[in-house]
C-alpha cells in the first residue's frame, strides 16, 4: 500500500527496509501513568498546543497528573540555563530531580515531557547518573537541602509524542473523524516528519522510537493517519534552532540557512505539511519560511504544525479555539482545505468575551516592507 | 528595553520590532552553502577547455602529497592573503573547480616542484594551464602590469613598449656586426640587455669579451622579438607560437646554426621549446661560452680581483638546465676571486622571483624572494652576489635598495665581471 | 596409523589450494564446505585485482583439480558439528547424516562475510534502491551477472553515468564494532573504479576515501592507473547519503584536503564494505577448541614464526579467517599450511611418510 501511494517513490526506496529499519529500536514505554511536565517555550510560541495535552489524555482516560499542589507544580527544566551555559551542572541535575520527586509523589514512575529539549535534559541527566556512581548521593543531599525532598530515576522517560505514538491506531479507530488524506482525490498527503535533535539524536538506543536515522515517532503517526511520510536528503538536518544561533541575533543567519537548507531540499519532494515534536523546531520552521520570502523571494509556505495540533485537527476540534492554528506564521488553512475540516475564520481571533483581538492591520500598516527602514537604526 | 512599559507599542512598532533590526542590515542573510558541488562544470566550458588541451591530464596522477606545496619557496613567506599551494590547486582541478583559493600569479616556475614531485606530474605546465584559462579564455583575473608586459610584446616585440628600431642601440657604443649568413656565432641578448640601462651593461660587456677573444658574432637587432619565454609561462599560447615563428623563420632565413644567450630564459626557450616549431639551432649559454674559451685558453683573464663574491644559480639554468658548474668555473678562473657558496646553492637555489611572468608582477616589500636571497648573499660576507641572469641582476638591484645592508654589496652580473678581469 | 587424513573446513580458494597442495604432497584430505558449491566468494568474482585476472577461472582451475585427484574429497552442503579426541586422532562429526571422520588434523578455512553495510544507517543501503555494496557492484559488472556487465542501476535500469565509490563501510569504525581495516577494500574499489571507467569512458567515478591502501605488487601502479583514467580520489569519509525523487542519490561528506565540505549527486553510489569474520566463526572455535581474537578472527599461535597454526595443537588456519588478505595472499596461506600440515604429520610416531 506505500508503494502505490508515494507515486513517483516506488521504485527509489525499498519500502519494506523502510519499514522495517526502525524497528530496531523500539521503546517501550507504559501506556500512561505519567507525570505530565509542561514547557516553557511552547506555552508561549504556540499556548494551544500544550493546552491540548490534558484534553487529549483525558479523552484517552490516561491516568495523568500535573502540578498537583501550588507547593509541587512543575518547573522549567533548566534547559536555557544549561544549554546556555549560564548555569552549572547541579543546578539542572537539582532541578530535574526535584520534577522527578514530584512524579515519584504522584505515584508515577514515568514523566512524559512536553518539550524535546527538556526531554533531552532529561535523558542527560538520567545518562549522568549512570556515568558516575558517586552522583545520586550527591544530589540527594542538595535536593534535600533545597527543597527537602527525596528523588529516585524515573522509570521511563517519554515524550509526549512517545505517548500519542503509543495510542495512536487507538485515536484513528475509536476518536478521529478526520484522516491525512485530501478530501477531493483521495490522495494521502505527504507529510514532513521532523523531530528535534534531542529527541532521537542523543541517546538513540534507548530514548528514540525509531533509532537517529530513520526516527518513527512522528512518521508513524503521520503513516497511521492516513499520510505518507516523505524522506528527502536533509531529513535529518537540524532545524538550526539552537539556542546559540537563535538567541544571538547575529547568528540568526545560521537559523535562517538551516531552515531554507531543509526548505529547498524538500521541495521537490511535494510536502503537503511538516509536522514537529519539538516546540524549537515549530517555532522556527514555521517563523523562518517568513523571513525566507522576505530575503529571498521564494515563498515555500509549507503549514507547519506540532503533533498536537496534528491530533487536535484530526479530532474535529476547533481549529482557532482550541487548535489555535491562528497563532501559525505560514497559514494552515489551505491544509485545512484539503483534509475537508471546516473553519470560520472571522472566528480566529475572538477573546474569552467574543471580542475580536486581532491588531492585524495595525501591524501591516506599521510594519514597512523590508529594506524600507534607514541603517543604523538600532533598537534602545 | 520593555514592552510593558509602552501602552502604545503597537502604533511605535518600527523602533521596537525585531524585524526592524533584521532587515536594516544587522542581520546576515541566509547564509549561504559554502559547500563545494561536485561534477557540475559547465559541460560546454569543459568542452572547450578540453579542445585546448586542458582536459585534466596534467593534475590526474596527483596523488596530494604535498611535497609541491612544500618546497615552494613561497613558504618562506606566510602570507594570510596570499599563498601558493601547488597541490591545493591539482586537487581543485581534479575536482573542476576554476576559482583558487590560492594565487596562480604567484608561481615563477622555478622548477622545485617538478624536480621533486613522486608522480611526475608537470606542474609547471599545470600552471601554464591554469594561466591559459585567464588569458585566453577569460576565465579570471590576469594583473594588468603582466597585461601591459605581454601587450607591449605583442605589439613592438618587447615588454618595455620600446620601439623595436631601437633594440640593437645598446651596441651604438661597441664595434659589433650585423649577423649575416655565414657568421660563426649569433649572439643574442635578449629584451632587458637590450633595451634596460642596467641590463645594457652585461650585453655591452658580453659583446667587448667576444670581441677581445676573437669570436666571430654578429647581432640581428630591431629584426628579433622576444623569445616569448615569459609570455607562454603568462599562458598566451597563440603569442608565444607567433614570436617563436618569426624568431625561428628569422633565425633560418638569416642561416644562423649557433647562439649565444645572455638569459638564461631565452636560452631554455631555444633549447627546448623552439624545436618543436621547427627551430633547431645550437644554443649555448654565454657563462658555458666562457668557460670554453678560458679553457681553450682564447681569453686571458689577468687583471686581479680581491673580492668574495658568491654566486646565484638562476632557476633557468640550473634547475631547468642543469648548469651549474661553467658559471663557477668562469668566475674560479678570475685571480684573486674567492667564491663562496649561500646555503641553496645548486639546485636547491633559492628562486629570486622573476620567472613566470613573476618579473612583470608587483611584490610587496617583505614578500620578495629576492630579499631574502640577498640577505643569504650578504651573509656569507661577500662584497659581490655575482649572477649570470637578467631578471635575477634586476630583482636583486631593486632589493639592494631596501634590504638592510644592501649598500654592502654589489650585484654584478658575470660578463660584467669577466670584462672588468681582462 | 598410515593415511591420516586431513580435514578442511571451508571450500573458498585458501580451503581448495591447501587440499590441492596436500594432494601434491600424497597427503589425503576432506574438503568440508557448507554452501551448494566449493569456490567461496572467489567464484562471483569475474576480474581481480591488480592484474585484472578472472577469478572465475582461478576458482574453475582449482576445482577441476580437486575433481581429477583421487587423494581430495570434497563434500558440499555440509557442516562440522562435533569434534573430539585430540590431535593426531580427531574424531569429527558431521552434519546431516550424522558421518564421522577420524582424522589427523584439522585445517579451518572458513573465509569471511562481508559487512552488513544497513547497518550503517546513514547510508542508507537497503532502504534507497540505487546505493548498493561492492560486491554487488561486482556483479553488475560481470559480463555474466544479472545485467549482462551493463551498470544499470536498481531503481530504473538507467545506464549510471556518475558513480560514488565509499570506502571503509564497516571498517576502521568503533561505531560498527570492528576497529580493523579490511586489507583489500581499497583495492577492490579501484578495480572496480578501472572497470567502470574501462567500459563507460564517459563517465563520472568518485571515490571518497579515508586513506587509498592500496600496498602490495602491482597495486600502487593499479592506483596510478586508475588516477590516469580520470577516476577523482576525494579524501573524506561520506557522512550521509539521501534521495532525490527521481533516485539519484545525494552524497555529503567533507573534502579534507581542501577543508571544504563537498555535495554532490549520483546515479549510483557503491559501498565498498569490508569484511568481518564468517558468521559462525565462534561458533566454529567453540567446536574445534581454538581461540579467537578480540575482533573475531582466529588467533594463531605466534604471529611471526606460525601464523597458520591455530592455539590448538593440529589445528591449522588459512586464508581470510586469520585476517583479511588479497587472494594471492590465500593460496600462499593454502601451500604454506600444506607444508606445516606435512611436518606435523611427519614428525607423528610410526608415520613412514
Amino acid at each position: 500500500m506505500l508503494d502505490e501511494h508515494r507515486g513517483f517513490e516506488a521504485n527509489i526506496y525499498d519500502a519494506k527496509a523502510r519499514e522495517n529499519i526502525w524497528r530496531r529500536y523500539i521503546k517501550e514505554i507504559p501506556e500512561d501513568g505519567y507525570l505530565l511536565l509542561p514547557s516553557c517555550i511552547l506555552a508561549v510560541g504556540y499556548p494551544a498546543t500544550e493546552a491540548m495535552i490534558p484534553g487529549l489524555f483525558d479523552l484517552l482516560g490516561l491516568d495523568w497528573n500535573w502540578n498537583l499542589k501550588p507547593e509541587s507544580m512543575c518547573t522549567c527544566c533548566s534547559g536555557i540555563a544549561y544549554h546556555g551555559d549560564v548555569g552549572t551542572i547541579e543546578s539542572t541535575l537539582v532541578t530535574t530531580a526535584r520534577l522527578w520527586s514530584l512524579a515519584q509523589e504522584a505515584g508515577y514512575d514515568a514523566i512524559a515531557v512536553a518539550c524535546v529539549t527538556s526531554f533531552g535534559v532529561h535523558s542527560e541527566c538520567f545518562d549522568l547518573y549512570r556515568e558516575e556512581p558517586g552522583l545520586k548521593k550527591r544530589i540527594d543531599k542538595l535536593l534535600m537541602e533545597a527543597c527537602g525532598r527525596k528523588f529516585e530515576l524515573p522509570r521511563h522517560i517519554a515524550h509526549v509524542s512517545d505517548v500519542v505514538y503509543k495510542h495512536r491506531l487507538r485515536l484513528r479507530d475509536e476518536f478521529m473523524p478526520y484522516r491525512l488524506i485530501e478530501k477531493e482525490t483521495g490522495r494521502p498527503l505527504r507529510g514532513v516528519d521532523h523531530v528535534g535533535c534531542h529527541y532521537n539524536k542523543l541517546f538513540p538506543l534507548e530514548r528514540s522510537m525509531g533509532g537517529a536515522e530513520y526516527c518513527e515517532v512522528l512518521s508513524g503517526l503521520v503513516k497511521a493517519w492516513g499520510g505518507v511520510d516523505i524522506d528527502y536528503p536533509e531529513r535529518r538536518h537540524c532545524c538550526g534552532m539552537g539556542f546559540r544561533q537563535c538567541m544571538i541575533t547575529p547568528n540568526r543567519g545560521f537559523t535562517a540557512a538551516c531552515v531554507n537548507k531543509k526548505m529547498v531540499s524538500m521541495e521537490p519532494f511535494a510536502p503537503d505539511f511538516i509536522v514537529t515534536n519539538c516546540p524549537g523546531c515549530e517555532v522556527y520552521l514555521d517563523k523562518e519560511q517568513w523571513a525566507i520570502k522576505e530575503l529571498t523571494g521564494k515563498e515555500y509556505f509549507i503549514p507547519t504544525l506540532t503533533y498536537m495540533e496534528l491530533v487536535g485537527l484530526l479530532l474535529g476540534w476547533d481549529p482557532y479555539d482550541v487548535v489555535g492554528i491562528q497563532f501559525h506564521t505560514v497559514p494552515v488553512e489551505p491544509l485545512l482545505d484539503k483534509i475537508g475540516i471546516p473553519y470560520d475564520e472571522s472566528k480566529s481571533w475572538l477573546g474569552k468575551n467574543g471580542q475580536n483581538l486581532s491588531c492585524r492591520d495595525e501591524l501591516l500598516k506599521a510594519t514597512p516592507a523590508a529594506g524600507e527602514y534607514r541603517q543604523g537604526d538600532l533598537l534602545p | 528595553m520593555s514592552i510593558g512599559s509602552r501602552p502604545d507599542w503597537i502604533k511605535g512598532i518600527q523602533d521596537r520590532l525585531d524585524y526592524h533590526w533584521r532587515y536594516s542590515g544587522h542581520i546576515l542573510g541566509i547564509l549561504p552553502d559554502v559547500s563545494i558541488i561536485l561534477n557540475e562544470a559547465d559541460a560546454e566550458l569543459v568542452q572547450f577547455m578540453a579542445a585546448q588541451g586542458l582536459d585534466g591530464s596534467y593534475e590526474a596522477a596527483c596523488f596530494q602529497c604535498g611535497t609541491c606545496a612544500a618546497i615552494c619557496p613561497y613558504t618562506l613567506i606566510p602570507n594570510d592573503n596570499r599563498s601558493l599551494s601547488a597541490r591545493r590547486m591539482l586537487h581543485e582541478r581534479q575536482l573542476g573547480l576554476n576559482t583558487f583559493e590560492d594565487d596562480i600569479w604567484l608561481c615563477t616556475t622555478c622548477n622545485n616542484c617538478v624536480e621533486q614531485c613522486p608522480r611526475g606530474v608537470e606542474i609547471i605546465d599545470f600552471m601554464r594551464s591554469l594561466r591559459r584559462i585567464r588569458t585566453e579564455l577569460g576565465v579570471g583575473n590576469v594583473p594588468g602590469s603582466l597585461r601591459q608586459a605581454v601587450k607591449n610584446i605583442a605589439g613592438v616585440g618587447n615588454p618595455f613598449g620600446e620601439p623595436s628600431e631601437e633594440r640593437a642601440d645598446w651596441a651604438e657604443t661597441i664595434d659589433v656586426k650585423n649577423y649575416s649568413p655565414g657568421t660563426e656565432i649569433l649572439y643574442f641578448p635578449g629584451c632587458f640587455p637590450s633595451y634596460d640601462p642596467r641590463s645594457r651593461k652585461v650585453a655591452q660587456a658580453t659583446a667587448d669579451i667576444l670581441n677581445k677573444a676573437g669570436v666571430e658574432f654578429g647581432i640581428l637587432g630591431s629584426r628579433e622579438v622576444c623569445c616569448g619565454e615569459s609570455v607562454r609561462k603568462a599562458g598566451n599560447e597563440s603569442l608565444f607560437q607567433r614570436l617563436a615563428r618569426h624568431n625561428i623563420d628569422l633565425f633560418a632565413d638569416s642561416g644562423v646554426k649557433r647562439i649565444i644567450t645572455t638569459s638564461p630564459h631565452c636560452y631554455h626557450t631555444f633549447k627546448n621549446e623552439y624545436p618543436e616549431f621547427g627551430g633547431d639551432f645550437e644554443i649555448v649559454h654565454y657563462t658555458q661560452f666562457l668557460a670554453q674559451l678560458i679553457k681553450e685558453g682564447k681569453l686571458e683573464l689577468s687583471k686581479k680581483l680581491n673580492k668574495r663574491v658568491t654566486y646565484h644559480d638562476p632557476c633557468y639554468l640550473g634547475r631547468h638546465n642543469g648548469i651549474y658548474n661553467e658559471p663557477r668555473e668562469v668566475l674560479q678562473s678570475i685571480p684573486g676571486l674567492e667564491l663562496v657558496e649561500m646555503p641553496q646553492s645548486f639546485h636547491g637555489s633559492l628562486c629570486c622571483g622573476g620567472g613566470g611572468g613573476g618579473i612583470w608582477l608587483e611584490s610587496k616589500k617583505g614578500e620578495r624572494l629576492s630579499d631574502i636571497r640577498l640577505e643569504q648573499a650578504i651573509e656569507t660576507g661577500a662584497s659581490i652576489l655575482a649572477v649570470s641572469c637578467p631578471y635575477c641582476l634586476a630583482n636583486f638591484e631593486d632589493s639592494r635598495l631596501t634590504v638592510e645592508g644592501g649598500d654592502c654589496i654589489e650585484i654584478k652580473d658575470i660578463a660584467e665581471l669577466v670584462c672588468d678581469a681582462i | 596409523m598410515a593415511g591420516k587424513k586431513v580435514i578442511i573446513l571451508g571450500g573458498g580458494v585458501a580451503g581448495m589450494q591447501t587440499a590441492v597442495a596436500l594432494g601434491e604432497i600424497g597427503i589425503e584430505s576432506v574438503l568440508i564446505e557448507k554452501e551448494q558449491e566449493l569456490g567461496g566468494r572467489v567464484k562471483n568474482y569475474d576480474k581481480i585485482f591488480p592484474f585484472f585476472t578472472s577469478g572465475k577461472e582461478l576458482v574453475q582451475g582449482l576445482e577441476s583439480h580437486i575433481r581429477k585427484s583421487s587423494l581430495i574429497k570434497a563434500m558440499c552442503n555440509t557442516t562440522v558439528t562435533r569434534v573430539g579426541g585430540q590431535a593426531p586422532d580427531f574424531q569429527v562429526s558431521l552434519s546431516p547424516g550424522n558421518e564421522m571422520i577420524r582424522a589427523g588434523v584439522i585445517v579451518v578455512a572458513t573465509g569471511f562475510e562481508p559487512f552488513d553495510a544497513s547497518s550503517q544507517e546513514e547510508y542508507g543501503y537497503g532502504i534507497y534502491k540505487n546505493i548498493i555494496t561492492g560486491t554487488e557492484l561486482e556483479r553488475l559488472l560481470d559480463p555474466e551477472g544479472p545485467t549482462n556487465g551493463e551498470l544499470r542501476r536498481p531503481s530504473d535500469g538507467k545506464i549510471a553515468k556518475k558513480i560514488a565509490i565509499v570506502f571503509c563501510v564497516g571498517s576502521r569504525s568503533e561505531k560498527v564494532g570492528n576497529n580493523y581495516c579490511s586489507r583489500v577494500c581499497c583495492s577492490y574499489s579501484t578495480k572496480q573504479a578501472i572497470g567502470i571507467k574501462e567500459k563507460y569512458p564517459d563517465s563520472i567515478v568518485n571515490c571518497f576515501y579515508i586513506d587509498v591502501r592500496t600496498y602490495g605488487r602491482g597495486f600502487e601502479e593499479m592506483y596510478r592507473r586508475a588516477q590516469e583514467m580520470g577516476i577523482i580520489y576525494i579524501r573524506g569519509r561520506v557522512a550521509e547519503c539521501g534521495v532525490l525523487p527521481n533516485g539519484d542519490i545525494t552524497v555529503r561528506a567533507e573534502d579534507t584536503l581542501l577543508g571544504k565540505p563537498v555535495q554532490g549527486v549520483f546515479d549510483l553510489v557503491s559501498l565498498s564494505h569490508g569484511m568481518a569474520p564468517c558468521c559462525d566463526a565462534a561458533e566454529i572455535a567453540e567446536v574445534l577448541g581454538i581461540a579467537t581474537a578480540e575482533d573475531g578472527f582466529f588467533t594463531c599461535r605466534d604471529s611471526d614464526l606460525y601464523p597458520n597454526d591455530s592455539t590448538r595443537e593440529g589445528v591449522f588456519l588459512a586464508g581470510a579467517a586469520i585476517g583479511l588478505k588479497p587472494i594471492p595472499d590465500c593460496i600462499s596461506d593454502g601451500s604454506a599450511v600444506a607444508a606445516r600440515v606435512a611436518a606435523f604429520l611427519a614428525k607423528l610416531p610410526g608415520e613412514a611418510e
